[in-house]
């Protein structure tokens, strides 16, 4: 049964450095001035975060057997992948989706209609990180639940894959979210498996040792992609247990 | 002229109040509405361009310019209407059907329009056949099209396929761009362009107005 999850916005509001890193503006540098010419805009953007953000999450443990097929979805993935062999070695698997809602978004939009470029960029930005962190707050509120029902002593190593990376097709939102029913939170997938509001994911959460999910980055699809998140995922796996 | 030089400084600032002051100043002492486009606004966001070029500022104050732009340019647009001045060239944009992505093509509007282009945005999740409509109805001489999932990229070669089709009476060019977008995927569907962001995008459309290229339809 897919347990939801809300949490306050003042709980997910990125910090100012992923955000400007986001934009790819250069932020590791000794100097602050880049910061400093920017804050004001990362300020304003929080504020209207905090303001119409609306943060929620759907979680569903699922079987091996249920997840095949999940993950399998309208047969177009990519092979070889990294899940096909990371996902029969886990401990536990969970679908999960989450998003910040659509008022953000239309305070986006609003932002952008009424020329105020630079504002709804850096909400925008604010946006894409905060959902993330949502992301990140259902990994770790997963890893507790565990704890919680004593199927671990303590907070286990946690990955998340969604469908549109590492080989996993886009189309894999479907069965997803046939299993998981994410309309309950406002999610809706149109014919093109774009989710609705867009700062929206979904995916599994696979709970295993730290090996299982070490996969080197060199699959066909790795030279095209442009995120290189699983690195860093790898690195962090449940590192949202430790904030 | 001192006036228009003090607009395309306060541009680059991102003085979207002093720009309007000072651009109905400029209306007010009878400068000619081109000239104040000319000189003031378009002269303040190609400097801001080159500066954003050279990495010397960043997007968030290009697009603080731009705001500065449209503060000008709503004081303008009825002068020029007025005068039948024309635009460097008209551009219909927008995500293509299926897709509701729009920041980035958002980005290329807005750096589009200014640089001095007629913008007709047609928004997200774009049918082709609006794409076509829109351009042999406004005459627009450029499509340019968004695309950030690899399911919704094919509906660029709709498009491009349908101006085959409807043989519009005047040339329409093709610019394409998005995250899973490539320069081979352009070739391979027939685009006229490709745009790996919006700076590029406004030199890429410059060039296929002005030098031409393979044409679509007409």
């Amino acid at each position: 049964m897919p347990e939801s999850v809300y949490l306050p916005p003042d709980d997910i509001v990125p910090d100012e450095s992923s955000v400007l890193k986001a934009q790819k503006l250069p932020v590791d540098t000794t100097e602050d001035s880049v910061r400093q010419r920017f804050h004001w805009l990362y300020t304003s953007a929080c504020a209207q975060f905090v303001r119409y953000a609306r943060p929620r999450g759907l979680i569903a443990g699922i079987t091996h057997e249920s997840f095949s097929q999940v993950f399998n979805g309208e047969g177009l993935n990519e092979t070889p992948n990294p899940l096909s062999d990371i996902f029969p070695k886990a401990e536990q698997i969970a679908l999960f989706a989450v998003t910040l809602g659509q008022e953000v978004s239309i305070a986006i939009t609003d932002l952008f209609n009424s020329n105020d470029f630079a504002l709804g960029y850096m909400l925008d930005a604010v946006c894409s990180e905060a959902a993330e962190r949502t992301a990140d707050a259902i990994q770790n509120y997963y890893a507790h639940v565990l704890v919680r029902t004593k199927a671990y002593n303590y907070p286990p190593h946690i990955v998340r894959y969604s469908p549109g990376f590492c080989g996993w097709h886009i189309s894999g939102q479907k069965k997803i979210f046939e299993y998981l029913l994410p309309q309950e939170i406002g999610i809706t997938l149109n014919q093109n498996y774009l989710m609705q509001p867009l700062k929206s994911i979904s995916g599994v959460l696979v709970v295993g040792k730290p090996e299982i999910h070490q996969f080197a980055a060199a699959y066909p699809f790795c030279a095209t992609c442009t995120h290189r998140s699983c690195r860093e995922r790898m690195r962090v796996g449940w590192a949202s247990a430790h904030r | 002229m001192e006036l228009l030089h003090t607009i395309a400084q306060q541009l680059e600032q991102g003085d979207d109040e002093q720009v309007a002051a000072l651009t109905r100043q400029a209306i007010e002492e009878g400068l000619p509405a081109k000239q104040i486009l000319d000189d003031g606004l378009i002269a303040g966001m190609a400097i801001v361009g080159n500066l954003f070029k050279k990495h010397q500022i960043f997007l968030p104050e290009v697009l603080l310019a731009a705001k500065a732009m449209c503060a000008g340019m709503e004081l303008l647009k009825p002068l020029l209407i007025r005068d039948a001045i024309p635009t460097l060239g008209k551009v219909v944009i927008g995500t293509v059907q299926g897709d509701i992505h729009d920041i980035g093509k958002n980005l290329v509007a807005i750096m589009l329009k200014g640089a001095g282009f007629d913008i007709i945005d047609l928004g997200k999740d774009v049918p082709p056949q609006r794409f076509v409509d829109t351009a042999v109805r406004e005459q627009a001489q450029v499509i340019a099209m968004s695309a950030l999932l690899t399911t919704t990229m094919p509906v660029m070669k709709q498009v491009i396929d349908l101006i085959q089709i409807t043989q519009p009476p005047k040339p329409i060019r093709t610019i394409v761009g998005g995250a899973p977008v490539s320069p081979e995927f352009a070739r391979e569907i027939g685009a006229d362009a490709y745009g790996y962001d919006a700076a590029h995008a406004v030199d890429v459309v410059k060039s296929i107005i002005a030098k031409g290229s393979p044409l679509r339809g007409g």
